[in-house]
């Protein structure tokens, strides 16, 4: 990575260097340094930044010596010490009638580790060796479109797209008698290839897209920490782990259409997409050496063909209508019906093996389940404007039809969840100096999927945007949604409260400072069984009350040095979690040598979880950028 | 009178162009006549580099040379301007709300507009138009495509609460690509977001986390049936994953009240659920998710 990041700046500060005159692009390249002190990988999970050299821009326009093109751009960003790397092509030549955009990825992911949630759970003590972090991944994206529009009835495009996931995830498990960790890969790879037409010959345009996707992911398994428990020493060890692989080919229809009048406008959507997933876990173990492997070996083993075939189909219609000068009407209709059937083949066996030979119990496996969904929904809405005056008055009626078989030892279930609410939305647009909206939404339910499904939802909320000055903005937002269900499905209970102001002072000379403070108060309460040993009643009490505090500011003095910076302060005041999260940073830009700009720049961040205070780190990043325009 | 003397003269020499031009209309270089600061920032700016980049022919409206409309296209028809300048005879749009200021932009951008009213139609009712995010072209844009703000602010004063929620300990982070909002949200209700993704917005997750697209042999319903954010809060969370609860046994034991009697959850060897059913997302093999 480091020779990639290398590559670009020469390359980069090469073109600099050679003056092609004005507005052929900007470079900045960077050096930080980190210093942490708590837990690293605590850090690393929410903010992933490291040290090292990083690109922290570069953007080329190469019209002026690439002549003959209408746009061909570069840009590039946080190849180094950044979890994400960026960086794209476009190229446009009108004359010829086409366009070429090529974009670029990568995001590098560090998962929290799993003893937080053992932690939680009281099993495994904070700071347990092998529980350092949950593992890591990068997700690299690949995607181009060419488009060709020199036909005047019709415009082409192609797409691609390749995703791949590498990476592991170390995950918990009870095996025997106490807790082991799994490696578990996350190789897999996603292609995709979309051909589209959309017509603009006629007053109805089309839109068709035929997309054919193919995911592939590698056998998965693995053993962490050495196949050692968790727990401490115990000479029963995880000697092996294997999963299967999985295949799936995805084809995707769609059309659209769209008509549009002035006074009539329709848009209309149709999709149908086939799922056909290969699982192939043929040769899957998991594997205990007891006693180290003196006694002998326990294995579980499976040898199963697994599939599951999907059939996604989708309807959609939009129709506005303005009446008059002053009412438009809208109806919205949407059908979706996503049909799964599954089946699953083979044998599953215990091994047991020891110094005098080898005992196999299998048992034979043919199973098979469905799932599917069925959602209808529609609403109309009515639309008053008067002057400055806005009111929006909706209704919308619906159902989701569920029907599910788990495999043959589970019971089947059906049921159809029907929904049906109204909104009100009233505006106010005094030119750009004042705007405000109140709306209210109510819908309720009948019957449950999942019996934290709510039977009513109402929700209440304003916003308000102030312009009193050339430069100054204020917004406002206040909301206050409930949700519930009945003490005979699950006594759910889940208020939520959020309240907000945000004020921005932005000076002529480029100079702003802008403050928002803003509060959201999130509790759930659902009654749930507990077996502690005995089965009782409880409540699953879940409690957040977040404030945000922001400020950030930019100064320039003169034309040439330029100081900004801000600082977050993040407070859960609720009982199940509570944490404080603090953030600063400063950036100073003064004149460099050679048109260069230098700019030094800091960050601190604090994190502080009062309850397992084993995650919290105080980590500071600093540095210096170069910068320059040529 | 001096300035109608010019846009006179600009009008007699533009007259082969007026040829083309729709009723009433003048041209670009009419006004540079009066308006030529104006009008050179917004041809060099990016709206007006684009506008000249593009062939007449594939805009939906307007026939001419697209950079030559452009000024009339917000302001309107200028013919009676040129002649007898005045505010009251164009439109000014100072203190216009952004809806009225946005008029002019469905001339060429009828699609986005259109998808704006019908596909998003809680901004429509909120009163949200173009210039709410994005700027005419008249002063330098804060990112591409002409936007107002940095793309990962733009919907901050709105959308407050989300923007708070990015700040969350474990957050899809705000402001770094291709966290932007509009990563996972159409917000002209284009087909941008390709194929599978597609369906309904339950799966966008999975254009990034692609291995919890599915199908499975043995699903997890919620995921199936609710998508996602059944479990996760995409902005951000208090608790690590992004879960909705701070452990994952608080998250499965509301929906799972038939857990067997062994399941003594005084101990700790079954207050971690995925510690067993480690396949939450789902099982290729397994009924009981205990293995993926």
């Amino acid at each position: 990575m480091k020779g990639t990041v290398r590559w670009l700046a020469c390359c980069c500060l090469g073109v600099a260097a050679l003056g092609y005159g004005e507005d052929l692009g900007s470079i900045g390249v960077g050096y930080a340094l980190l210093h942490q002190s708590g837990n690293k990988d605590a850090f690393a999970s929410q903010y992933d930044l490291s040290q090292g050299l990083f690109l922290e821009n570069l953007q080329l326009d190469l019209r002026p010596v690439l002549a003959g093109f209408d746009r061909f751009e570069v840009k590039a960003s946080g190849f180094g010490g950044d979890p994400f790397q960026h960086a794209s092509l476009k190229v446009v030549d009108w004359d010829r009638e086409w366009s070429l955009a090529l974009d670029y990825t990568r995001r590098e992911v560090v998962l929290p580790s799993p003893s937080l949630d053992l932690a939680l759970a009281g099993g495994v003590a904070p700071g347990t060796p092998g529980l350092n972090d949950g593992g890591r991944f990068s997700i690299t994206r690949w995607t181009g479109s060419l488009t060709w529009d020199g036909w005047k009835a019709a415009r082409l495009r192609l797409d691609l797209r390749d995703v791949q996931r590498s990476g592991s995830q170390l995950t918990s498990f009870y095996g025997l008698g106490g807790p082991y960790l799994t490696r578990t890969s996350l190789d897999e790879r996603v292609q995709e290839a979309g051909i589209s037409l959309e017509t603009r010959a006629w007053p109805v345009k089309f839109l068709l897209e035929q997309d054919i996707t193919k995911y592939s992911r590698e056998p998965i398994g693995g053993v962490g920490n050495g196949g050692q428990p968790l727990t401490g020493v115990d000479p029963d060890v995880l000697s092996q782990y294997t999963t299967g692989s999985e295949s799936n080919t995805v084809p995707t229809t769609r059309l659209s259409a769209v008509y549009d009048s002035g006074r009539f406008e329709l848009v209309g959507q149709g999709l149908y997409r086939r799922d056909r997933l290969d699982a192939n876990n043929t040769n899957d173990v998991t594997s205990y050496a007891i006693d180290g492997g003196k006694v002998g070996q326990i294995g579980y083993l499976d040898a199963l063909m697994g599939s599951a075939d999907t059939d996604t189909k989708l309807a959609d219609l939009r129709l506005g209508f303005a009446a008059t000068n002053w009412l438009t009407l809208r109806v919205r209709g949407h059908w979706a019906d996503v049909s799964t059937d599954t089946s699953l083949v083979g044998l599953t066996a215990l091994q047991l093996a020891g110094p005098g030979g080898s005992l196999d119990f299998s048992v034979p496996v043919n199973d098979s389940g469905y799932l599917n969904r069925t959602d209808k929904d529609v609403a109309g809405e009515a639309e008053v404007r008067s002057g400055p005056f806005g009111l929006v008055v909706a209704y919308h009626d619906g159902s989701r039809e569920i029907a599910w078989l788990h495999g043959s030892d589970y019971a089947s279930e059906s049921v159809t969840r029907d929904a049906s609410g109204w909104s009100a939305t009233a505006s106010l647009a005094l030119g750009r100096k004042l705007t405000a909206q109140v709306g209210y939404d109510d819908s309720s339910f009948e019957k449950y999927v999942f019996r934290i499904d709510p039977e009513t939802v109402t929700r209440l909320w304003a916003k308000l945007s102030l312009r009193p000055t050339a430069g100054l903005e204020i917004n406002a937002h206040g909301s206050r949604e409930r949700m519930d269900n009945p003490v005979s499905v699950a006594a759910l209970d889940r208020p939520t409260d959020a309240l907000g102001v945000a004020a921005t002072y932005t000076a002529a000379g480029g100079a702003f400072v802008s403050l928002s403070v803003d509060s959201l108060k999130l509790t759930s309460d659902v009654a749930i069984l507990d077996w502690a040993p005995l089965l009782t009643a409880s409540v699953s009490h879940y409690d957040t009350d977040l404030l945000t505090t922001s400020l950030r500011a930019s100064l320039p003095i003169g034309k040439t040095i330029r100081i900004a910076g801000g600082g977050l302060y993040l407070k859960d005041r609720g009982d199940t979690l509570p944490f404080t999260s603090k953030g600063y940073d400063l950036e100073v830009e003064v004149p460099g040598p050679f048109d260069t700009k230098l700019a030094i720049f800091g960050n601190h961040w604090m994190y502080d979880l009062r309850n397992l205070p084993d995650q919290n780190y105080d980590v500071t990043r600093y540095g210096v950028s170069v910068r320059r325009r040529f | 009178m001096r300035k109608s003397l010019f846009a006179l003269i600009a009008l007699l020499a533009a007259a082969p162009l007026l040829a083309a031009l729709p009723k009433g209309w003048v041209g670009r270089e009419t006004c540079a006549t009066c308006h030529d600061d104006v009008a050179k920032a917004f041809v060099d700016g990016p709206h007006g580099r684009l506008m000249a980049d593009r062939a007449p022919k594939n805009l939906l409206k307007l026939e001419g040379n697209t950079l030559d409309l452009a000024c009339e296209s917000c302001h309107g028809p200028g013919e009676a301007h040129a002649n007898d300048p005045s505010t009251k005879n164009i439109r000014t749009l100072k203190g216009a709300s952004a809806r009225d200021a946005s008029a002019g932009c469905v001339l060429c951008h009828a699609a986005q507009v259109g998808g704006l009213a019908m596909r998003t139609p809680a901004h429509e009712r909120a009163g949200i138009a173009c210039l709410d995010c994005h700027v005419s072209g008249h002063a330098p844009p804060a990112a591409e495509p002409l936007l107002a703000r940095p793309r990962g602010t733009l919907c901050n004063p709105c959308h407050a609460t989300q923007a708070a929620q990015f700040a969350l300990p474990y957050a899809h982070r705000e402001g770094t690509t291709p966290f932007e909002c509009m990563s996972c949200h159409s917000i002209h209700g284009g087909t941008t977001v390709r194929g599978r993704i597609e369906e309904d917005g339950q799966q966008r997750c999975v254009t990034c986390h692609t291995e919890k697209a599915g199908p499975q042999v043995y699903p997890h319903p919620p995921m199936a049936v609710d998508g996602c954010v059944a479990c996760h809060s995409p902005h951000g969370s208090p608790n690590p994953f992004m879960l909705n609860r701070a452990s994952t046994t608080q998250l499965c034991l509301e929906c799972h009240t038939d857990t067997p009697s062994f399941h003594d959850l005084s101990k700790p060897t079954y207050r971690s659920c995925v510690s067993c059913h480690a396949a939450v997302h789902g099982s290729q093999r397994d009924p009981k998710l205990f293995q993926e």
